[in-house]
């Protein structure tokens, strides 16, 4: 028994091992990159772990003059979009999972049906419409895109999230004479707060990351969001591959970090809530 | 019950309101695409006359810093406000046609040599031969590769503003002394480069190294090398394909036959990776376009490195291709006199000394210009001159495709050069005259 | 079970729908009747050809081709990202030390922007400079030189692995957190029972998160499917267009060659193809759906 215990551990932690190397594996190169002199950068075989550390690209990357605009402008728009389209979604999910209404199922796969374009194909005319509503060059602009594209997944997946609420909670709160409101804030919502933080964790990286979008809406260099501005480390010949290593590690700390305290709010110690309710 | 529909309402009533706010915001700024957003802060003083221009991004500050100052004196002289923004190529060409494709964009477009065709075909730019004719800007001023890039069916579309040339051959000095060659002669002839070659492959380093990766600029290479060795690439009519000639076939095996002194892996990489292989000292020849004296100055400034002619096919000459930008008017542009008083503003001889992003166009401005800020002007003067230009068709992106699968082809050893560029030529035929 | 109630319903969903009218189907639309013109660049004006241009642009073959790649690309990457999404779900819900460490350090892939991203795959891959062959020759398969995105065949299992790894932390989280709801009681029941890990499994975890993972391989497969950058970034669609996709073919018909028409056809004939496929798994939901 204590032999197959810890065997089955240790076949747990080999598999958590393999998870980790796969998913860190290219940060390495990232890191290694970003932390080399300009000699040691490209030789053959590759050094994983340079020679002199050097702090050069870290430096340049935050001289760069408009990096940290950039940064903040995505988190602004980031932290804005996710707000909304959470409220805008957990009312539609809402509606489409404890609402009978005629045309609910049409509308709920009409919903899904916009996330099977593809998106170089109708950038050009999404171009005309924002343009012609006045909001190139705005973050309403971008952040309409944004929720367009997200809410119908956010839609889905709190959907999915909610069907697995049985409503019954609702309806004895209700009994106990809770309207209808306060039951569903009361019951539901504590319920559904891991779909809800993993919705947003989607939401707030999808726009984190977006790219087509905010090249072709924002044109001013101060407006632009970090993918964009990321790029000013690549010219058409020639990739500042240190200085850019630097600026991504640089760029995913902050929202890493962000991670450990959302994870440990939104997924951990509900365990314990959920078999509560 | 109640409280959530006023919720939602609520929603709904924000997601509107973000639309209407933000389309009062454009009221004042009389549509010019781009400016939008400023209009509101700047009062109607005087009919001042917008014009915008999106170029391209360069890690020269300087650059910037100058064009800003020319685009000041534009400014007063003809009481208009310029504005400038910069992009990195890649975003410069998606942005550019998202835009211009929905109708707006700036009034005067900065042109790869390639899209002007496109740009043309598609009615997105306008004919400046009116224009040409009641100015004095003279085509014999600039380079010809480039003014011929800047015309399609015979109409006259976008003036040469900046040039570069696929390419030059960078050599590392030290490695030839090492190898027992002489580092101030370096190779002539396509024969002599693989014979240099083959003495600077040793000890894991490499003679040179080509790539087919996903990029046009393998097919300026070997197009290049088809023109250097006697060919042509498109007859006089422009319906039919020639690279399937003896002399486009001994380029593409040349160019193929550089894998034996290169790294292996040549298939995936592109002209960036082996230029880093030559400023990293892995290889000790590049064929690289002349600007790539930038690159080694910021990776490799101690490098004590020569640069010559392209080799030549013996009995052929050194021929590179052109490669750069012209300056075009946007059919969409509101001030379309304005635009045009803007390019011959960037297109005279004292602008282009100081604004160009590569080589000025103008020919008496890039020598100044070369003298200045390269090592061996004269080298890359007389590759620009005789260089030659990439078909002006309007299914270039198509033609060059077809042409890196032979050159892909080839490499992968799938066929030879004969069979794949016979291959290709038969494809590039239908599409020329579908 | 269900109250019924269309103001409140229609209220509840119009913000979304409306949002969805005016930022996509309109542009869909547009799209539409773009597919019903030759816009090829060489053969002038912009002509009504109706839907000929579908048949010709099946003809053509490269339609086809593309196809292909696009299914072996859905299939492998989709498949591999909810299946490694779920095996760390379920690796993450156990308790060890450093778990909530760990749970943030598994989501990394999803926080870098999608083309720096494929950038860093793009150095990995590099046949002297990057990690992978230095990776292959440090556990004992010894020096050398693989070309991994440039040879045919090889390069397609290069992006779709970068894609599985860019990917994967999006399914794992989601069931991460629809394990959360799986009841304990169930387990602890059939712990007494004495049931196995792969019955416990089968009996208990897979229907307590069968909704969300349901959605999870939907969304997951459709966005695979239009997924762009990394095969931009990595091959461009080759080598000798060895993997090339719907996406990749769209953008070079529109951007590279400016022929609206026919990549508006190729997006309608892979829209339509992506919702032949969701239906099917739709109704596959909807009959299992328990409200």
């Amino acid at each position: 028994m204590l032999i197959k215990r810890l065997s089955s551990q240790a076949g747990f932690a080999a598999g958590l091992a393999l998870l980790l190397f796969f998913v860190l594996f290219p940060f390495m190169q990232m890191l290694s990159t970003s932390l080399k002199p300009a000699d040691e950068l490209f030789t053959v075989p590759p050094l994983w772990v340079p020679k002199h550390v050097s702090m050069a690209n870290f430096m340049a990357a935050f001289q760069h003059k408009q990096f940290v605009r950039y940064f903040m402008n995505s988190l602004a728009v980031s932290a804005i979009t996710c707000a909304l389209v959470i409220i805008v979604s957990v009312l539609a999910a809402y509606g489409f999972t404890r609402l009978e209404f005629p045309g609910r199922k049409f509308f709920l796969n009409v919903i899904l049906v916009s996330q099977m374009f593809c998106i170089s194909a109708i950038v050009v005319p999404l171009y005309k419409i924002v343009g012609s509503l006045g909001l190139l060059n705005s973050y309403a602009g971008l952040i309409l895109a944004y929720m367009a594209f997200t809410v119908p997944v956010a839609i889905w997946l709190l959907r999915s999230f909610l069907l697995n609420i049985p409503p019954d909670l609702e309806e004895s709160a209700m009994m106990e004479g809770a309207s209808k409101l306060a039951a569903f804030f009361k019951v539901v919502v504590p319920l559904l707060r891991p779909g809800i933080g993993a919705t947003a964790a989607y939401v707030f990286l999808m726009t984190w990351q977006e790219f087509l979008f905010a090249l072709i809406f924002m044109t001013k260099p101060e407006m632009r969001t970090l993918p964009i501005g990321i790029m000013d480390f690549k010219g058409q010949y020639e990739t500042n591959w240190g200085t850019m290593m630097a600026a991504s590690i640089a760029i995913s700390i902050p929202v890493f970090v962000l991670f450990l305290f959302i994870q440990r709010q939104l997924i951990s110690g509900l365990t314990e809530g959920a078999t509560k309710g | 019950m109640k409280a959530i529909t006023r919720f939602a309402w609520f929603a709904l009533a924000f997601v509107l309101i973000l639309t209407g706010c933000a389309q009062n915001n454009q009221a004042p700024g009389q549509g010019t695409p781009g400016a939008a957003a400023e209009g509101g802060a700047k009062p109607a003083a005087a009919k001042k006359q917008t014009l915008t221009i999106w170029t391209l991004q360069q890690a020269d500050i300087n650059i910037q810093d100058a064009q800003k100052k020319a685009a000041k004196a534009f400014e007063e002289k003809f009481n208009a406000d310029v504005q400038i923004t910069s992009f990195p190529y890649d975003q410069l060409k998606d942005k550019m046609l998202a835009a211009v494709a929905g109708g707006e964009g700036p009034d005067v477009l900065l042109l790869d040599q390639i899209w002007v065709a496109q740009y043309a075909a598609a009615k997105y730019i306008v004919p400046i031969d009116d224009y040409l004719s009641k100015s004095d800007i003279k085509a014999d001023d600039y380079f010809k590769g480039a003014w011929g890039a800047g015309t399609y069916q015979n109409k006259m579309y976008a003036v040469p503003f900046d040039v570069g040339v696929w390419g030059v051959l960078y050599y590392n000095k030290d490695m030839f002394k090492q190898a027992g060659l002489d580092p101030e002669k370096p190779p002539v002839t396509w024969s002599e480069f693989i014979e240099y070659g083959k003495k600077l492959t040793a000890n894991g380093k490499y003679g040179t190294s080509n790539w087919a990766g996903s990029s046009e600029s393998v097919q300026c290479m070997v197009d290049a090398f088809t023109v250097a060795a006697g060919g042509k690439l498109l007859d006089d009519s422009g319906k039919k394909i020639l690279i399937n000639s003896d002399a486009g076939v001994k380029a593409l095996e040349f160019w193929a036959s550089l894998s034996q002194i290169s790294p292996p892996g040549s298939v995936g990489k592109n002209e960036e990776d082996a230029m880093t292989l030559f400023t990293s000292g892995q290889t000790a020849m590049a064929m690289y376009g002349e600007w790539g004296q930038d690159t080694i100055a910021t990776r490799a400034p101690n490098m004590n490195y020569g640069v010559a002619n392209l080799p030549k096919p013996d009995g052929g000459e050194s021929v590179g291709t052109f490669g750069g930008f012209n300056l075009a008017i946007n059919e969409k542009s509101k001030n379309k006199d304005l635009a045009w008083e803007f390019i011959k503003y960037s297109t005279n001889f004292d602008n282009q000394k100081f604004i160009t992003m590569l080589t000025p166009a103008h020919k008496k401005a890039a020598q100044e210009y070369l003298k200045q800020k390269r090592k061996f002007p004269d080298v890359i003067y007389s590759q620009l001159t005789n260089a030659t230009y990439r078909p002006s068709v309007a299914n270039y992106p198509q033609i060059a495709d077809i042409q890196l699968q032979a050159t892909q082809k080839v490499m992968t050893g799938k066929l030879n050069a004969k069979d794949a560029l016979q291959e290709a030529a038969d494809k590039i035929d239908k599409l020329l005259n579908k | 079970m269900k109250t019924r109630s269309s103001l409140l319903g229609y209220t509840l969903i119009g913000p979304a729908i409306i949002l969805l009218l005016v930022m996509l189907f309109i542009p869909l639309l547009y799209s539409l009747q773009l597919s019903l013109q030759d816009t090829d660049l060489s053969h002038g004006a912009p002509k009504w050809i109706g839907l000929s241009g579908y048949r010709e642009s099946w003809l053509g073959g490269e339609l086809w081709n593309v196809s292909k790649h696009s299914i072996v690309w859905t299939g492998c990457v989709a498949g591999f990202q909810v299946l490694i999404g779920l095996l760390a779900a379920m690796m993450l819900n156990r308790k060890f030390p450093l778990r909530w460490l760990v749970r943030a350090l598994i989501l990394l892939p999803w926080v870098l922007p999608g083309v720096v991203a494929a950038l860093t795959w793009r150095l990995v891959y590099d046949s002297q400079f990057g990690f992978m062959n230095s990776l292959i020759a440090k556990l004992g398969f010894g020096q050398h030189a693989t070309d991994w995105l440039g040879t045919p065949g090889l390069a397609m299992f290069a992006v779709i692995l970068a894609a599985v790894w860019k990917g994967f932390p999006f399914p794992m989280l989601m069931l991460l957190a629809a394990l959360q709801s799986v009841p304990q009681e169930q387990y602890e029941a059939a712990k007494i029972d004495g049931a196995d890990t792969w019955r416990k499994f089968v009996y208990i975890t897979l229907p307590s998160i069968s909704g969300v993972l349901k959605t999870v391989v939907l969304l997951v497969s459709i966005w695979t499917f239009n997924y762009f950058e990394m095969i931009y970034v990595l091959t461009g669609g080759g080598p000798i267009r060895s993997t090339h996709i719907a996406p990749t073919y769209i953008y070079e018909l529109s951007f590279r060659n400016f022929n609206f028409g026919e990549a508006s056809r190729v997006a309608i004939v892979s829209f339509v193809f992506i919702l032949a496929i969701s239906f099917v798994l739709i109704r596959q939901m909807n009959k299992t759906e328990k409200y």
